[in-house]
């Protein structure tokens, strides 16, 4: 029997005591440790791993982690620590399978994948917790993103004023009733899209106004993804743990784990970062609200995050490396189906060529290794200055990557990545474009992307067709 | 010579981030009567050679970190034997920082306050989620020369502009300066709230912090 939600949350509360610092630095001397005795190093010219041996070290170190270190939570600052058996017994409990997304003709499942595997992963696309300027713009990119056949789920964000006037604000009533407004945007949005059914992704920043989104007609249905556990580099919150509780009691299908390492952070580089993703991704699943009952019903998936500490990207290759790797450890080592959410958020910003290339890299890399679906939507970070950042071509290209690079194996993923990252090689870090909006790249009227655009987007697939990425029609 | 092995000891400690050693060279130099501003000069200095490693990515946050952890305990130390006017000269001032009521990300908060401590100022991280009210209230607690607020998202950037204006609305708009940042922060939305300073990150921090202060 795997270890329930409430048993989890009870050792948040009487597990050892330990300040967040301290565990923090002790994450990074395990680590540390852990990686010395195992002799993980980075090659940055690797780009991705293809050395079984290595993954599955990881996956051991990882484990080994897990169970050394467990989770922190911040409310309590006490450990719920967890042991071999109990997180073997998830392991052994799960169907391979997540079959909680979508709803009708438009559901998904989510199956475990090999690395290689034939099977396609699936795609949430949208424009990640993007800021726009209106309701109508929110509307308009919702429908064109989910239009797009190669996408599965759609990412929703929110408008920066409420009734054009009042700047919605965190913690207070205009964020419980725009989120809840902006849900039911979505809704229509994907309806007049002609895909009632696919899932939508929203997570507001409390969690009132997440619960507040629930509801079967228009807002999140138990078919859209609810409720996080646990969150960076092995820490929990109760204000993330609550919206599990919610969703155990609203009977949300889908039920994940996530694990999280910062490049850079206490989870070091690298060589070492692997290590806490896969730690996380496992003891996640204590705190994703599914029992024997429900895994049994519906499965249970989990998921490999990673960001850069310094660098506004999570398609950097440090990144790239650390979740290829970490994906491929579950993947050889477990059937639980892992997704990637890493590798996606170039440091370039949308409308531009090495935007397509980042994006592209980090995700062939991810399906290669193993993802069994990638979540995290398309985004440029930060610039929160800029509202309506971005467009649904970019969710096009996401979707047509990920299907198309399904069965390639790790060596012509890799050998494809190889020939276009020195293409943005030297711009990672300074010379990239901040990129562009909606409306400078969108015909909005005719809801179609600008000539110049689409011929960009066009020159950018005949590149990888050349090099041997074989795009599906869709 | 001997002066030179207690204070390159520290140094040492410092980058080894060895608290215990940190300490045990601290007090070495107090009993030896070393000039303690040089060798908090050169504690200063080790930790700026791991910040800029930092920076490149060389070293990570726990590097940083601990560091900072080596540096305080060993200042703490040192200030013993420095005369109050001369440890009023070396305090660079007194910070309270904090993530604003509402957003949790505390990472970059996190890295500007290291980088203010190991610049010589008394900093009091209030942690995330920090209202309004607490900021004031601590900074007037600690007699603070600045207020600094971190804010990731744009959510939470008006926030900010209420820190301002509740300050002014006390009277305390003289006399804590206002330093902001964050992912969602620009200066253009520094001048438009009338923050005293912007910084981009923690080595901007601790420059704008000495700028602002006249340091
Ligand atoms: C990691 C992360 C998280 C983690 C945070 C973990 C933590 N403990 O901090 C988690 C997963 C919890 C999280 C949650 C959320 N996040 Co978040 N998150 C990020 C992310 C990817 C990185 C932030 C980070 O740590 N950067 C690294 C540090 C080093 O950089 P930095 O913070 O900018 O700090 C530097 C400078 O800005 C400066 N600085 C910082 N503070 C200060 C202060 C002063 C005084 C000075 C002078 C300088 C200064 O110096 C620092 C060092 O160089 C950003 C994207 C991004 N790249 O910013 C999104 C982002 C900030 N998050 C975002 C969102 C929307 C959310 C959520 C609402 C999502 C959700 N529904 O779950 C929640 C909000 C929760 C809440 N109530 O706060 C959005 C905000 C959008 C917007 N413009 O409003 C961003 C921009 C991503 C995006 N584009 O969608 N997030």
């Amino acid at each position: 029997m795997v270890l329930t939600f409430w048993e989890a949350i009870e050792r948040t509360k009487t597990g050892p005591h330990m300040d967040e610092t301290e565990f923090n630095l002790n994450l990074w001397k395990i680590v540390d440790a852990l990686s010395k005795e195992y002799d993980f190093k980075y090659d940055p010219d690797m780009i991705f791993p293809n050395d079984n041996q290595l993954a599955d070290e990881t996956w051991e170190a990882g484990l080994r982690a897990a169970i050394e270190l467990g989770i922190h939570c911040k409310d309590t600052k006490r450990i719920a620590k967890f042991s071999e058996e109990e997180i073997k017994e998830f392991l052994k409990t799960s169907t391979g399978k997540d079959t909680g997304l979508g709803e009708g003709g438009d559901a998904v499942k989510m199956l475990h994948r090999s690395t290689g595997d034939d099977i396609e992963p699936i795609v949430c696309a949208g424009i990640q917790t993007a800021i726009w300027s209106d309701e109508q713009i929110a509307y308009k990119i919702y429908k064109l993103c989910a239009k797009e056949p190669s996408t599965d789920g759609i990412w929703g964000g929110i408008v920066e004023k409420l009734a054009d006037k009042f700047q919605v604000k965190i913690n207070e009533p205009s964020e419980v009733y725009q989120y809840r407004k902006e849900v039911e945007i979505l809704r229509k949005a994907i309806k007049d899209a002609g895909r009632p059914g696919i899932f939508i992704s929203m997570n507001a920043p409390s969690a009132v106004a997440t619960v507040a989104m629930a509801d079967p007609q228009n807002g999140i249905r138990r078919t859209d993804p609810l409720g996080m556990g646990v969150y960076e580099e092995l820490k929990i919150n109760y204000e993330y743990a609550n919206r599990t509780g919610f969703a155990i009691a609203y009977g949300t299908k889908s039920r994940f784990g996530e694990g999280h390492a910062y490049i850079g952070g206490f989870s070091g580089g690298p060589a070492t970062a692997p290590i806490v993703i896969v730690a996380g991704a496992l003891l996640s699943l204590f705190f994703s609200g599914a029992d024997d009952e429900h895994i049994a019903k519906y499965g249970i998936s989990t998921k490999c995050n990673s960001t850069h500490i310094s660098i506004k990207s999570r398609a950097h290759p440090s990144v790239i490396y650390a979740v290829s790797l970490a994906l491929q450890a579950i993947s050889r080592n477990c059937n639980i189906p892992c997704s990637g959410y890493g590798c996606d958020h170039p440091v370039a910003g949308p409308g531009t060529e090495q935007y397509f290339y980042e994006s592209a890299a980090g995700n062939i890399a991810q399906v290669a290794s193993g993802a069994s679906g990638i979540l995290g939507g398309t985004r440029k970070f930060v610039v929160g200055e800029t509202l309506n950042f971005g467009s649904p071509l970019e969710s096009k290209w996401m979707g047509e990557v990920i299907k198309s690079s399904s069965g390639l194996n790790l060596r012509q993923a890799n050998e494809i990545v190889k020939e276009i990252y020195p293409k943005y090689k030297d711009k990672l870090e300074k010379g990239y474009s901040n990129g562009f909006t909606f409306k400078q790249l969108y015909d909005i009227e005719r809801e179609i992307p600008k000539p110049e655009y689409q011929k960009l987007y066009d020159k950018i697939k005949e590149e990888f067709e050349e090099l041997g990425l074989r795009f599906k029609k869709f | 010579m001997l002066v030179e092995k207690s204070i390159k000891d520290l140094e040492q400690a410092i980058l080894n981030y060895n608290i215990e050693s940190a300490k045990y060279s601290a007090k070495k130099i107090l009993d030896e009567g070393i000039d303690t501003a040089a060798a908090i000069k050169a504690a200063t200095k080790a930790i700026r050679e791991i910040g800029e490693k930092f920076h490149k990515g060389i070293l990570f946050l726990p590097h940083l970190v601990m560091a900072g952890d080596a540096m305080m305990a060993a200042s703490k130390i040192l200030e013993e034997g420095i005369s109050k006017e001369k440890r009023e000269r070396l305090n660079k001032g007194n910070i309270v920082i904090g993530t604003v009521q509402g957003d949790i990300h505390n990472i970059g908060k996190n890295i500007v306050a290291t980088m203010l401590k190991s610049e010589g100022f008394v900093v009091y991280d209030l942690g995330e989620d920090v209202p309004i009210e607490r900021f004031i209230e601590k900074a007037k607690e600690i007699d603070a020369d600045i207020i600094a607020a971190s804010s990731l998202m744009t959510m939470t950037m008006p926030v900010l502009k209420e820190l301002i204006e509740e300050l002014e609305r006390k009277d305390l708009g003289n006399k804590f300066k206002v330093m902001i940042g964050g992912g969602s922060i620009t200066q253009e939305w520094a001048n438009e709230i009338g923050a005293d300073g912007y910084g981009r990150d923690g080595p901007e921090a601790a420059e704008v912090a000495k700028r602002i202060l006249g340091a």
